[in-house]
This record gives structure tokens, C-alpha cells and sequence, in this order.
């Protein structure tokens, strides 16, 4: 287990300095390494390295890290395979909040209001399909999931499109698709606390979730207060998804198919996922922003087009073995 | 039935468009009365075809126009003015306030009529505005539509259809180019006179610029989603007339494109003309707000979107704008140093106080 996390730890860290590596003016390595700690920030490598790479490379991290954790520690709660942020429709309704906020002009107004009303916006979603699907098999999770990411795709389209700004209808791709190209550290300052708060909730659910594998009434025997392990799951997936949505758009997939790849090396025990599921996640956004800027570097290819590619064929996958063993 | 047939025959191939309703753009000057007594024709000939009831009223109208415009446009060098204009481009709208005579334009768009995208937006105001929709044009009953070649082919089409005379006009991409359309607008309004005037005024004003000779700083415009117009933009030969070499055309970027943050930083430009943000959010426009801008050392100023989206007389309060700024650094002396030494990266540490609190007065206005 320790390996496995020390493994996960080294290959973001590599995929970390790769993307710092990569970009269009084409630094040389070596130079675009001492400019991220020499000088004054003042000079254009410099700037080039601190202010737009350094920050797309964190928010990988921290997007990808929030994206696996809440997966796993959704399927753990949900007890299902199937459940995650992007298809059960709580990255389009924190995209929905975080539209609200920024075309109300709340945003500008009131500090960390972008990410609040993500969190928000993910917070109704996640509690709508808890009371919607309680004790409901996967299908009912899946279709409440749809219905949820389709309104909340639609109004956020709606609201784009009422928008007095010429540009924001363009804008419904990304908050559907999801990009890390050009953000600042404006949005990792934004979004971080929020996301950090959102997974010390989340990794403090391990206990009460291992419990639960033995089924609720099992878990509410041996202790596990499960009123206050729904709730933390609301708030913690709400909290770091939310702020991730908020500053990089509707990333999918990610906390589909990472604790999927992961699950069989923890021992399919849903505590030791948590962890391993955020290093993974953050390794898979790092590789997907990566690839978007290897493959078409001018276009900015969005990475929610990534990740559907990877996740898509997996989530089939998953549905028939599911079918077949019900 | 045949109306769309023949319709869909003139549709085929760009120069299909020279025939018809359709006045071209560029057509000289012993051309013009002959199309307005072909779009006269076409007028009375759509009376024909339409069977239906619904258009028959407004069809017999211009078949009366149709007969009046043909006898003026037949033998006479001069043909009769249009007196009910509506024009459906913020471009052609601008011109035809510019150049229009007093109640010969009945209706622009809306756009026109917003101040951040249109130079004449209070005369814009005082005219009902349209939404380029077929259906508000025909009822103004025009006998001239003003389109610009982009605009939607579907309406224009429509609008030719009914019998509508429709001028498409190519947006000006050039300082000359300008000129060229105001004399054209100023033909097909019947206002020749008006159009020689305006055009005389500009020239003065466009000489005026002289920047001053020696090395040229470079400039870079920047716009959202990280849009630099490219060499053969009017933005760029605006920046050339007030003295700037433009960015784009050191790398490569002709007609314009998307411009990586990271090579705009890179090339570190002498003057960066900003975009100024729209109201409402959009992640688009973000990137001009980006941090890495605000630790540039060039210089910065914002233009409006008006200043130069359209090629009107009015790009050269830009341009006039710009060349002031050009003698500005002239006076520099650091700055001209530096210039002279002109390799792409240079450090921008002994950038002087004046020149950014210019930039900061620049981004409060």
C-alpha cells in the first residue's frame, strides 16, 4: 500500500515538472527550471514560467486530486460503481452556480463567492439524488443523475445566452467540457481553500466507509453515525468538486475511472482508495492537460473531450458487468 | 415554385451574385445606374412571381417603385436616390448615418445603437432599430437594404426573394479600403457629394499622423480568447500609420489568430492595445485580465471595440490616439535606447515611473 502511494506520489511529480515543461514558446528545460526560482519575476521566461504555467500545472493537480477523491469516496458511500461527480450530474450544477455567480456579477463583488456558489450549486445536486435515490438500485442513481446534469446543463446554457456579453455563449463548451488553459493563480487562490477544506472532510470518511461495505445497518451497529457521514459526503464532494468546477469547467469521468483502476491494488477497501484515488486523479488531469497541449497545442482542445475518451469505453465496461451479475 | 428554383441557381458560385437583385460591391462608378434599373426590374419581375395573396400588397408597391425607379434609371446618367433605406450591418448602419440624407435611413440595428460597439450610437438612437430579421426589414418596406458580405445569408436571400434591392458591402480591411467604401455607400445613397466631402476630410486627417521616423516600437493587439489581428487587418494598419511595426507580423500571423499567451509574453511588445472588456463575465475575456500582462513592460492601452471594428473615418481617432503615444516614447530617451538595441527579450527593469502611470491613467479612463 505504502508503495503504491509512494508510486502515485512520483509519477505526479513527474507529470508536474513535465508540465511545466511544455508549452509554446518552447523554453529550453534547464532555463525554464532555474526561472521558476531565480530573478525577480520580471523577465518574459520568467513571467512565462510563474504566472502562466506554474499555476495551470498546480490547478491540474488540485482539480484532478478533488475529482478522484470525491469519486471514490462517492462510490464508497453509495455503494456503487457507477457514482461520480461528472455523470450524476454535480459538476454541471456547480457549472450552473458558478455561471449564476459570475453573470450576476457576484463573483467580482464578494470574495471566494465563485467558489461558494459552485459548492452550492453541487451541494443541491448531491443532496437532490441522495433523497432521490435512497436505497434506490443503480439504474435509478444513473437516470436521477441524467436528469440532473440535463437541467443543469440547460439552465446553465440559458443563463450563457442571456448573458449581455458577446463571448459567453461561447463559454458553454468549457463549462460542459472543462480547460485549465491560461488560469492564473487569481483561480488557484480562488479555488484552493475551498478544495482543501472539501477533502479533509472527504479523508475522514475512510473509517465509517470501510463499516459500510458490511451494508448500513451493519455500519450503524458497529458505531458509524451515517447522518453524519451523508452529510460529510455532501459537504466534502460539494466543497471540492464545487471549486474545481468553479475555476476549471465540468471535468468528467475522472472519479469514474480512477478508483476503477485503483480498487483492486487497495484491496477494494474503500479508506485506503481515498487517498490513492486523489494522487491518481491528480496524475490523470496532469496527463490529460498534457496531452490536450501535445496534441493540439494551438486549439485548446478541452480536457472533458480526454476524458470522456478514457472514460466512456471504461463506463460501458461497467454497465454490462453490472447487468450480468444482477 | 420558380422563384426558388431560379433562386437556387443564382445560389451556386460567388460570381452568381453579380447577377440578380444583388448590387456588388466595388462596382465603379459609370456601373451605377445600371443596377439600380436591374434591382428596379427585379422588383417589378418579383411582383410576377409572387402568386400568394400575403405579398401582393407589398409586392404591387414595388412594382410601382419598381416602373418609377426603371423610367429614372433608363436613359439618365442619375439615377434616383432610395429614399427608404434600412441597413442591417453595424458597419453599413455607421456609413449610412455618416453619409445618409435626413430621413433617408429608416432603421439600423440595435448594435448600432450600443455605445461600446458603435462611434454613432446617439444618431443611431434616434431611428428605429432592427434585428437584421428578415421579416422587421421587409416591413419598413426599404427600396434599398445596406448588408455587410457576412451577414446571414438566409435573411439576404430572403430579403431578395421578396424583391428587396440588397447592397452587400465588404467590411474595409485597409486604410484605402475605407475610403473605397465610403464612396460606394455614398453612390448607392445618391449622396456622391457628401461621400466626396467626408472622404477629403479624412485623407487630411489621415496624412496628419506622420509619425516620426526612426526605429518603430512594436505593437501587439490583444483581444478575448488571446485573438491578435494579423497583418492584413485594419487594426494593423492603423497601428503602421501611427508609427508601431505590428507584432503578428514578426510571427507569422497574416489574417489574424489565436495568439498563445505564453509567445505574447515571450515577444514582451513596446505597446500592448488591449481589448476593453464587455459587460457580463466570460472566461474569453479573462486572459486580459491575465497577471503575466500586468508585469509586462511595454506600455499598455485599452481601445474600444468601436474604435476600429468597422472602417469608418472614426479608426483614426485610434490611429490618432496611437501616434500620440508614438511621439510620447520618442521623448523617452530610455526608452528609444532601447528600442535601438531591439532584440526580441530584453529586461525590463529600468522601465521609467512616467511611462507607467501614462499606462495607469490609460486603464482608469
Amino acid at each position: 500500500m505504502k508503495a503504491l502511494h509512494i508510486g502515485l506520489g512520483l509519477s505526479v511529480a513527474g507529470l508536474f515538472v513535465l508540465s511545466l515543461l511544455v508549452g509554446p514558446a518552447g523554453i529550453a528545460a534547464p532555463e525554464a527550471l532555474s526561472a521558476l526560482v531565480r530573478g525577480d519575476g520580471q523577465t518574459p521566461v520568467e513571467l512565462v514560467m510563474r504566472e502562466i504555467r506554474l499555476p495551470r500545472a498546480i490547478l491540474a493537480v488540485l482539480v484532478g486530486a478533488s475529482l478522484g477523491l470525491s469519486g471514490a469516496a462517492m462510490q464508497g458511500a453509495l455503494r456503487n460503481p457507477l457514482a461520480e461527480p461528472g455523470v450524476i450530474g454535480v459538476s454541471a450544477s456547480a457549472a450552473l452556480g458558478a455561471v449564476l455567480a459570475l453573470q450576476t456579477g457576484l463573483a467580482a463583488l464578494v470574495p471566494m463567492a465563485l467558489p461558494g456558489a459552485a459548492l452550492l450549486g453541487a451541494a443541491v445536486s448531491v443532496l437532490m439524488l441522495h433523497l432521490l435515490t435512497r436505497g434506490a438500485g443503480t439504474l435509478e442513481l444513473i437516470l436521477g443523475g441524467v436528469a440532473i446534469s440535463a437541467l443543469a446543463s440547460a439552465l446553465t446554457a440559458l443563463v450563457l445566452n442571456l448573458s449581455p456579453n458577446p463571448f459567453a455563449v461561447h463559454e458553454i463548451l468549457f463549462w460542459m467540457l472543462g480547460s485549465l488553459a491560461d488560469r492564473s493563480f487569481v483561480h488557484v487562490w480562488t479555488a484552493a481553500p475551498v478544495m482543501l477544506a472539501g477533502w479533509l472532510v472527504l479523508l475522514r470518511l475512510g473509517p465509517g466507509l470501510d463499516a459500510l461495505t458490511l451494508g448500513e445497518d451493519a455500519a450503524a451497529s458497529m458505531g458509524v453515525d451515517l447522518r453524519r457521514l451523508r452529510l460529510g459526503l455532501v459537504l466534502g464532494v460539494a466543497a471540492s468538486v464545487g471549486a474545481a468546477t468553479a475555476v476549471a469547467g465540468a471535468i468528467g469521468f475522472v472519479g469514474l475511472v480512477v478508483p476503477h483502476m485503483l480498487r483492486r491494488a487497495v484491496g477494494a477497501r474503500p479508506s485506503a482508495l481515498l487517498l490513492a484515488s486523489a494522487l491518481g486523479g491528480a496524475a490523470l488531469v496532469l496527463a490529460a492537460d498534457l496531452a490536450v497541449r501535445v496534441i493540439l497545442p494551438e486549439r485548446d482542445l478541452k480536457l472533458g473531450v480526454v476524458m470522456a475518451l478514457l472514460g466512456a469505453p471504461l463506463f460501458l465496461h461497467l454497465i454490462r458487468k453490472n447487468r450480468s451479475l444482477s | 415554385m420558380s422563384v426558388f428554383r431560379q433562386h437556387s441557381e443564382r445560389g451556386m458560385g460567388p460570381s452568381a451574385h453579380l447577377s440578380g437583385r444583388v448590387l456588388r460591391a466595388g462596382i465603379g462608378g459609370a456601373a451605377s445606374a445600371a443596377p439600380l434599373a436591374r434591382f428596379a426590374g427585379g422588383g417589378a419581375l418579383s411582383c410576377r412571381r409572387h402568386r400568394g395573396g400575403r405579398f401582393r400588397a407589398a409586392a404591387a408597391g414595388f412594382l410601382a417603385l419598381g416602373l418609377s425607379m426603371g423610367a429614372a434609371g433608363g436613359a439618365a446618367a442619375q439615377a434616383e436616390p432610395p429614399r427608404r433605406v434600412v441597413s442591417i450591418n453595424l458597419c453599413t448602419d455607421q456609413l449610412a448615418l455618416i453619409l445618409g440624407a435626413p430621413g433617408q435611413l429608416r432603421s439600423v440595428t440595435a448594435l448600432a445603437q450600443d455605445p461600446r460597439m458603435s462611434v454613432m450610437a446617439r444618431q443611431a438612437q434616434a431611428l428605429p432599430a432592427n434585428h437584421g430579421r428578415a421579416e422587421e426589414v421587409f416591413l419598413h418596406a426599404p427600396d434599398l437594404v445596406l448588408a455587410g458580405s457576412y451577414t446571414n445569408h438566409a435573411t439576404v436571400d430572403m430579403l431578395e426573394r421578396l424583391g428587396v434591392p440588397v447592397l452587400r458591402m465588404a467590411p474595409a480591411t485597409t486604410l484605402a479600403q475605407v475610403r473605397e467604401r465610403l464612396l460606394e455607400a455614398g453612390r448607392a445613397l445618391g449622396r456622391e457629394d457628401r461621400a466626396a466631402e467626408v472622404v477629403a476630410a479624412y485623407d487630411r486627417r489621415l496624412a496628419a499622423l506622420s509619425p516620426p521616423a526612426g526605429p518603430r516600437p512594436t505593437a501587439a493587439n490583444y483581444a478575448a480568447n488571446g485573438y491578435a489581428a494579423g497583418r492584413d487587418s485594419l487594426s494593423a494598419e492603423l497601428l503602421e500609420a501611427a508609427g508601431f511595426d505590428h507584432l503578428a507580423d514578426d510571427l507569422g500571423l497574416s489574417f489574424g489568430g489565436f495568439l498563445p499567451l505564453e509567445l505574447l509574453v515571450m515577444a514582451d511588445p513596446d505597446l500592448l492595445v488591449l481589448a476593453r472588456a464587455n459587460p457580463g463575465a466570460a472566461r474569453a475575456e479573462d486572459i486580459l485580465r491575465h497577471p503575466a500582462l500586468h508585469h509586462l513592460g511595454g506600455q499598455q492601452v485599452a481601445l474600444e471595440d468601436r474604435d476600429w471594428i468597422c472602417g469608418l473615418p472614426a479608426v483614426l481617432d485610434g490611429a490618432e490616439r496611437l501616434a500620440a503615444l508614438r511621439r510620447e516614447m520618442e521623448k523617452k530617451p530610455a526608452l528609444r535606447r532601447e528600442m535601438e538595441k531591439k532584440p526580441a527579450l530584453r529586461p525590463h527593469t529600468d522601465k521609467e515611473p512616467a511611462l507607467r502611470r501614462n499606462r495607469d491613467e490609460e486603464a482608469a479612463r
